[in-house]
């Protein structure tokens, strides 16, 4: 390895190059060998010989020109010249060899192989796509574009209002398969919201009352079922809170459009008309009338 | 006066990037190195641009100057001194010049630690990408960030202040910083890459070139994502510290591809092999660091149409175009150069764990990067405003993560090019009873649920066959042998093997739960007692603290409270935090009735382990800081390990030379 030590990039190479022939089939195996043979095959000591033939070559352009000049006399110029044409053959027959090397070395490529990858990239990110779009839901007002802090139950109720909003403009548009997405988000939201506070009226009420909007645009069969869960979530509301106007209202309604106008009198004649807000009002004596002319919705 | 300050300090930095640039190119094309020597000229004036200019908006910010709209904007009289020190990066302006300053930074020290090499090529190109990217920056100081414009404020005129959340808690001043540190680093490696493909010299020189940049870089925001959460769960007092938003993600994703080519670059240092997937790595993970600048900085997040009229969100998504498609450029027309000739052997060795973990944190990186970006194609698409919430998170990445980790107790153990059965039995027999022994330890503790326990005896593995290693290496070398890459790195193991339990602990087995409390009533919640004892209220300069006093089993009183900013119509809450080494009793306030005999309702998160999260950060950037400091020193020119296998292998001769 002596003769590896000074020396251009190209003179290096043609003495490693030579002392390689010599040792031929003597170190070839050996672990020096392999790393010689790592070193050839080295990039950077490619990108090494490159820089050294552009030099040698641009050195060469630059002694013609001074010779035309006449700022080098025509002995120098052919020392010179022999020179650095034999570096640069030297360099351009080392990167030569180290190419054909390489090229050698290089595993050829299965196309097969290559194939099957991009295949199994392919699916992999079609499934992907096919996961993320089946998580993907409804993006509540005030909700990020992904993930979830953990909401407090008022948060939670104000994204669950604002996801029922959502879905009623969705039903005024007409298209109602959107509109049941966003009336499931909203349910599930005041789920989250009961989770963490169990004895939430309000939570209850909404979930009762969005349940009852579903129903109604539902049918029969699911329309029975669906309201029977409202009723559940309403009388809930109103045992935990009698005093909660709003669970009083909606019950109302409910019964109301059931029929069962004597029922739905007691709880409009429970609720204090001074505590519920002032759009409500006009709902409630809206089905006061109904109740009293035995009219459902 | 810092106003003219400011803009000189840009005009300069940019002027200087700009000239710095024009020369060092022109240079390195003539072959003239005397001109690529002069860009640690250019650099000092970069880095002094940025400097002045930062040192204006802090002048102008400390003196309360609403002349510089900025200040108008972000300050006020009213903001205490450490988070009117810290509104520089409060907002999207501000925050553009800690980039150009930290880059400018940057780009000093690479002059100055490469300043006998500065007229090699590499060196030379490398400086001239940094430059190309300083100009970008500072141009975005000139044009659409640009935060020294001026504005007349009327008499007795004073700013809202800094967001209340960005003024709520200390590490407010320490984790953009670090995450900035983290980001901006990883344009030094990202231009030795590109220098790389320019000149040719795609081998591992310019690998162990920026290997300590690259790992002080990927500390730095490790650190950053960790103080990132700690401030997430000391401040926004929802019980958690990683939500999968948008913006962590974007903090996330850079670190997965710079996690993954800290590992593959070890493959191609020993082995020759992935030399396209470590330049692409690379690439991948700078484009990240401006990707994610422009999802959280564009206003992409409020309306995927909102960028579009923002100068910002264009400038960045223009500049992340431009990168990826250079670099995709540069790598086909270097693609032939790149291929390496070795392959590897067997899947059971190192290099083959390496290829199977780089694999997984790539699609760890595709995963979060879909869910991501979902939503803004969904909605550039239809209109549809969806969301990705974090079940789709959970359940995809928990698989990857739990196979990491068991690759994490694998990866160690192993030789490089093949492994026998019997080697990995000899080694892994100690790891892999102290993962049993974790798996029945946790059991036995109260442990419920298939994948937190399996996480936890993943968990005992890695940190067994890490700490085999380092008992290894400190009896082969002593003290030394905590300190270099590879030691280094088991304790930075040990660090995300901390991490992981405690959030396989905290997820899994978190309880929430809201009440409502007067005075002197107490609560019973995941087998603590909380007391509520009564209400503080304090007046401090910026803002009316109502606090709301709890014991917890008798400690305390933990001061949970709601803050009313003088200057700003918010109200936000402040969570009190009981941190113990088993669990953790989080308070925030929900609402203070007035008048209802002072009753107050409060959530309370009991998670198990928590502290665990930040100490785990901890031993992770003490890890960095040991893998950074230089270990066994091994001469750059001695042979590999394991050479190429160029022909069959036969008995060796003995004759080397």
């Amino acid at each position: 390895m002596t003769a590896s030590t000074g020396g251009t990039a190209a003179r290096r190479a043609a003495r490693e190059a030579a002392s390689a022939k010599s040792a031929k089939g003597k170190l070839a195996s050996t672990p020096a060998a392999g790393s010689n043979r790592r070193r050839d095959l080295d990039p950077d000591a490619l990108a090494a010989l490159e820089e050294e033939r552009d030099f040698l070559l641009r050195s060469l352009q630059d002694l013609e020109r001074e010779h035309a000049a006449g700022d080098v006399d025509d002995s120098d110029y052919k020392e010179l010249k022999d020179d650095y044409t034999a570096r640069a053959a030297a360099a351009i027959r080392a990167i030569d060899d180290r190419t054909t090397a390489v090229k050698s070395l290089r595993p050829q490529r299965n196309w097969k192989r290559t194939a099957l990858g991009l295949v199994l990239v392919g699916v992999l990110a079609v499934g992907a796509g096919w996961i993320v779009f089946r998580n993907a839901g409804t993006r509540a007002p005030g909700q990020g574009l992904t993930g979830d802090a953990r909401q407090d139950s008022a948060n939670l109720i104000l994204q669950a209002q604002g996801l029922t909003g959502q879905a009623q403009a969705s039903l005024q548009a007409g298209d109602s398969a959107k509109a049941l997405k966003q009336f499931e988000s909203a349910v599930q939201t005041y789920d989250k919201a009961l989770e963490i506070s169990p004895e939430n009226v309000q939570a209850m009420t909404y979930r009762g009352w969005v349940l009852h909007t579903i129903a109604l645009n539902s049918e029969a069969s699911v329309a029975a079922e669906l309201d029977q869960q409202a009723r559940k979530y309403l009388d809930e509301a109103i045992a935990t809170d009698p005093t909660f106007s709003d669970a009083r209202v909606f019950r109302a309604i409910l019964e109301r459009n059931a029929g069962e106008f004597a029922a739905a009198k007691v709880d409009l004649d429970a609720i204090d008309m001074n505590a519920i807000p002032m759009y409500m009002i006009s709902m409630v004596n809206g089905v006061k009338e109904d109740v009293a002319a035995g009219r459902r919705d | 006066m810092n106003l003219a300050l400011g803009r000189a300090g840009v005009t300069l930095g940019l002027a200087a990037a700009i000239l710095g640039a024009v020369t060092v190119g022109y240079g390195l094309i003539r072959h003239r190195p005397e001109l690529v020597r002069l860009s640690r000229w250019y650099a000092g004036l970069v880095f002094l641009g940025g400097f002045i200019a930062a040192f204006a908006m802090e002048r102008a910010l400390i003196t309360r100057d609403f002349t510089v709209k900025y200040v108008a904007d972000n300050g006020s009289t009213k903001t205490p001194a450490l988070y009117n020190f810290a509104t520089l990066w409060g907002a999207l302006e501000g925050s553009i010049i800690l980039w150009a300053l930290i880059l400018g930074g940057y780009l000093v020290a690479v002059v100055l630690k490469f300043r006998k090499r500065l007229a090699d090529p590499l060196v030379g190109w490398a400086v001239f990408t940094m430059l190309l990217v300083c100009i970008f920056f500072f141009w975005m100081l000139v044009g659409p960030a640009n935060p020294f414009k001026s504005f007349s404020p009327p008499v007795g005129f004073d700013g809202p202040g800094p967001n209340p959340l960005l003024q709520n808690h200390p590490l407010m001043a320490f984790h953009p910083p670090m995450l900035y540190l983290g980001y901006v680093g990883f344009t030094v490696p990202f231009a030795f890459a590109i220098a790389a493909l320019i000149t040719g010299r795609v081998g591992e020189g310019w690998l162990l070139a920026t290997r300590r940049w690259t790992l002080i870089a990927w500390g730095f925001l490790t650190v950053g994502i960790i103080l990132g959460s700690w401030w997430s769960y000391e401040v926004l007092g929802w019980g958690g510290y990683w939500a999968w938003d948008p913006v962590e993600n974007a903090s996330f994703l850079p670190w997965l591809t710079g996690t993954a080519y800290l590992h593959s670059v070890l493959v191609q240092e020993r082995r020759g092999m992935l030399r396209v997937w470590n330049i692409s790595l690379l690439c991948a993970t700078f484009a990240l660091t401006i990707l994610g600048t422009f999802i959280t900085r564009s206003g992409v997040l409020e309306s995927v149409h909102a960028f579009t009229t923002s100068g910002v969100g264009v400038a960045l998504i223009s500049f992340f175009a431009l990168i990826v498609l250079s670099t995709v450029v540069l790598i086909g027309w270097r693609g032939d150069r790149l291929r390496s000739p070795g392959r590897i052997d067997s899947p059971l060795s190192r290099e083959g764990a390496f290829l199977a973990n780089n694999v997984l944190f790539a699609a760890f990186a595709f995963v979060i990067l879909l869910g991501t970006l979902f939503p803004l194609i969904v909605e550039a698409i239809n209109n549809d405003r969806v969301s990705v919430g974090v079940p789709y998170f959970n359940r995809m990445t928990m698989p990857i993560g739990l196979t990491l980790l068991f690759l994490m107790a694998i990866a160690p153990v192993l030789p490089w090019r093949k492994a026998s059965g019997e080697l990995l039995r000899h080694r892994l027999i100690w790891p892999a009873w102290i993962g049993v022994g974790s798996m029945i330890f946790a059991v036995v503790v109260g442990a419920r649920g298939f994948a937190p326990v399996l996480a936890f005896g993943l968990g005992g593995f890695a940190a067994g066959s890490a700490g085999r290693q380092l008992v290894l290496a400190t009896r082969r070398q002593g003290w030394r042998g905590l300190v270099g890459r590879a030691n280094g790195g088991m304790i930075v193991h040990l660090g995300v093997v901390i991490i992981a339990v405690a959030f396989a602990a905290s997820s899994s087995y978190v309880r929430q739960a809201e009440f409502t409390l007067t005075p002197g009533q107490s609560a019973q919640f995941a087998g603590h007692t909380l007391v509520y004892e009564g209400q503080n209220i304090k007046q401090e300069s910026a803002k009316i603290v109502d606090q709301v006093l709890i014991r917890i089993d008798g400690t305390g009183p933990w001061a949970p409270s709601l803050n009313k900013f003088a200057n700003g119509n918010q109200t936000i809450g402040t969570p009190s935090v009981r941190s113990t080494f088993t669990d953790d009793v989080a308070l925030s306030v929900i609402d203070i009735k007035d008048g209802e005999n002072g009753s107050v309702t409060i959530r309370v998160t009991v998670q198990p382990l928590i502290i665990w999260l930040w100490i785990g950060g901890a031993v992770m950037a003490f890890g960095t800081l040991l893998a950074v400091f230089p270990g066994r020193r091994r001469n750059p020119l001695d042979a590999v390990s394991a050479p190429v296998s160029v022909e069959p292998p036969k008995e060796p001769t003995g004759a080397t030379a």
